[in-house]
């Protein structure tokens, strides 16, 4: 057969529930072109910030950038400010700014590992994986008062305290997933048709990782170990040390593929839990506010002339914020956002190349995309040059299909 | 390599002007450090290739834009020196480009993941990249009016297209 397709995937992708489109060029079943359209859902939240917000009401906006990474995005945001105003914040809020941070990222990591399961066909253990993942999310409303946006971030510290029942139930919650993690580990590591699935498929060389600016678990599953929390350590990752995890700590080998990027979030599980232990163990005691009074700061951040940048490292990678203030301006005079998911997009393309059309729902998924952070993929045919609609249940039921298929095969 | 021995390698090598900002953090006190150069724009794509010699694949994070009425500065963000604890340093580049002349060089050819970023300013804001092949749009739609620029703070704000959420076009609809 000489003829090819394209493919759109897309707007909704195919395999979250969000809008991107792909543009696949495809010859038979191999994927032979790429590309990639965002643009259904952008928001113009910066100009919102940089033209309507006081400063205040942007931290609650920041939030709304994403659902999943509604800690990261203000933590990042008040942090460029703090520099630009130079806000000093107390050590306390450093600490519970860290536990807020590592809880998101084991309810995120987790989230993503129910996907990625329902995207090979293994609905049971997307069940399971999100059954656990209500304990974290318990444990954030009960720190915060929400599950969802959390509104914990204040210029210079923190507006709620951990107390002694806090500290107490996060321990307990810490303890669960510690005596969980091994059955996570055996489902997600050890099962052959997950192996299967995802050994050798949808691989990122460590060059392309590199080259292509790749972040978060998407690079460090490649062999490279950067990891912001480790490289420019803010809130209390400084006084901790955290180490980048990279997949050959687990096996001693670096494929860069599906599997391995498997691997580095379940450790990161792992180590989250570890930091919010130490960090519950080591809280120093102290104010959680460097300025109480909402007007006074109001002032002072219309008085405050200069630029900063925050970063953090998400559950998806390094996340980016660039403040700047003007003196008698309210609004910021200047503010991007740089989530994740905006420098693992062009990482796809060299994943998928040469891949399959059922392996572009796992692959994909793979990077744990946040197109709320971002925005569409569409696939090409070049032999037949005949486009055809496939919807996100079609490429859903060709992944379910290769892995029952495996499963019959493979052993 | 530290930050001394970064702006010193690039007074010899530019005519900038370098700020350096520190932050402490937790309890030991721990200081990141992050560079603010702003450099001429003929001197970009030196910079650009300079950073190569520190380390082989500098990390570019984002370009952020500012409008100051007659001009506009691109600020390119890059980090180097992953890796180590604490060891990364943010360098941010700072070019001024008269808003008559909104043209800059593309660095998508040393570094291809810088080319989402550059389509997007190409789009938001109207800067023309030099050598840059694929200018599509990235975020608007593919039928966004010409000469429309929504990061701007001039005449060329689509001010007429805010709170109009409910003309926007429906499936099924004729435009």
């Amino acid at each position: 057969m000489s003829e090819t397709y394209t493919i759109p995937v897309g707007p909704l992708h195919p395999a979250l529930h969000e809008p991107i489109t792909l543009k696949l060029e495809v010859s038979g079943e191999k994927i032979i072109g790429v590309d990639v359209f965002c643009s259904q859902v952008h928001r113009g939240i910066e100009w919102i910030g940089m033209n309507r917000n006081n400063p205040i009401q942007s931290i609650y906006l920041s939030e709304r950038v994403c659902g999943i990474c509604n800690i990261c995005h203000p933590l990042c945001m008040v942090q460029a400010v703090e520099k630009a105003a130079e806000i000093e914040v107390p050590e306390r809020a450093e600490y519970i700014r860290t536990i807020a941070a590592e809880l998101e990222r084991i309810h995120s990591h987790l989230l993503w590992a129910g996907v990625a399961a329902h995207e090979i066909g293994f609905d049971t253990v997307f069940h399971y994986t999100w059954a656990l993942r209500e304990n974290v999310m318990d444990l954030i409303e009960y720190l915060t008062g929400n599950r969802v946006t959390k509104a914990i971030m204040m210029f210079g510290g923190v507006r709620r305290d951990i107390k002694e029942n806090g500290a107490k139930k996060l321990r307990e919650g810490m303890k669960f997933y510690l005596e969980k993690f091994r059955k996570i580990e055996e489902i997600f590591l050890q099962d052959p048709t997950i192996k299967m699935r995802t050994r050798d498929v949808g691989i990122l060389t460590r060059e392309d990782a590199l080259k292509l600016c790749a972040v978060g678990p998407t690079t460090r599953a490649s062999g490279v170990p950067k990891d912001v929390r480790q490289d420019f350590p803010y809130a209390a990752y400084g006084d901790y040390e955290v180490k980048a995890i990279t997949p050959d700590i687990y096996n001693g080998e670096v494929h860069g593929d599906v599997y391995d990027r498997i691997v580095v979030r379940l450790l990161e599980v792992k180590q989250s839990i570890e930091i919010i232990n130490w960090a519950l163990d080591n809280m120093p005691s102290g104010p959680l506010l460097a300025e109480k009074n909402l007007v006074r700061l109001k002032m002072k951040l219309k008085k405050a002339e200069g630029e900063g940048i925050g970063r953090v490292e998400a559950p998806r990678g390094e996340d980016i914020h660039y403040v700047r203030l003007k003196a008698g301006e309210e609004p910021f005079f200047s503010w991007k956002i740089r989530a994740p998911t905006y420098n693992n997009v062009l990482p796809w393309i060299p994943m998928l190349l040469g891949g399959q059309i059922a392996d572009v729902p796992i692959v994909a998924a793979s990077t744990d995309p946040c197109i709320s952070c971002l925005n569409r993929v569409t696939v090409v045919d070049v032999e037949k040059k005949k486009e055809f609609q496939i919807t996100k249940e079609y490429m859903h039921k060709l992944s379910v299909k290769k892995t029952r298929r495996l499963m019959r095969n493979g052993r | 390599m530290n930050v001394e021995d970064i702006v010193k390698k690039i007074k010899e090598n530019f005519e900038a002007d370098i700020k350096v900002q520190r932050k402490s953090h937790g309890v030991k006190k721990i200081e990141e450090e992050t560079l603010f150069v702003r450099i001429k724009r003929e001197d970009f794509k030196k910079f650009v290739k300079f950073l190569f010699e520190i380390e082989k694949y500098p990390h570019f994070s984002i370009i952020s834009a500012t409008d100051f009425g007659e001009e506009i500065e691109l600020l390119y963000h890059f980090s180097v020196g992953y890796g180590s604890f604490n060891g990364e340093k943010m360098i941010s580049v700072g070019v001024t480009l008269p808003k008559n002349d909104l043209k800059i060089e593309t660095i998508t050819d040393l570094i291809p993941g810088a080319l989402v970023s550059e389509r997007e300013i190409h789009e938001m804001v109207g800067v023309e990249f030099i050598g840059l092949k694929d200018t599509r749009h990235m975020f608007l739609p593919p039928d966004w009016p010409e000469g429309k620029y929504p990061w701007r703070r001039d005449e060329t704000f689509p001010s007429e297209m805010l709170n109009k959420l409910y003309e926007t076009w429906k499936e099924g609809e004729k435009k």
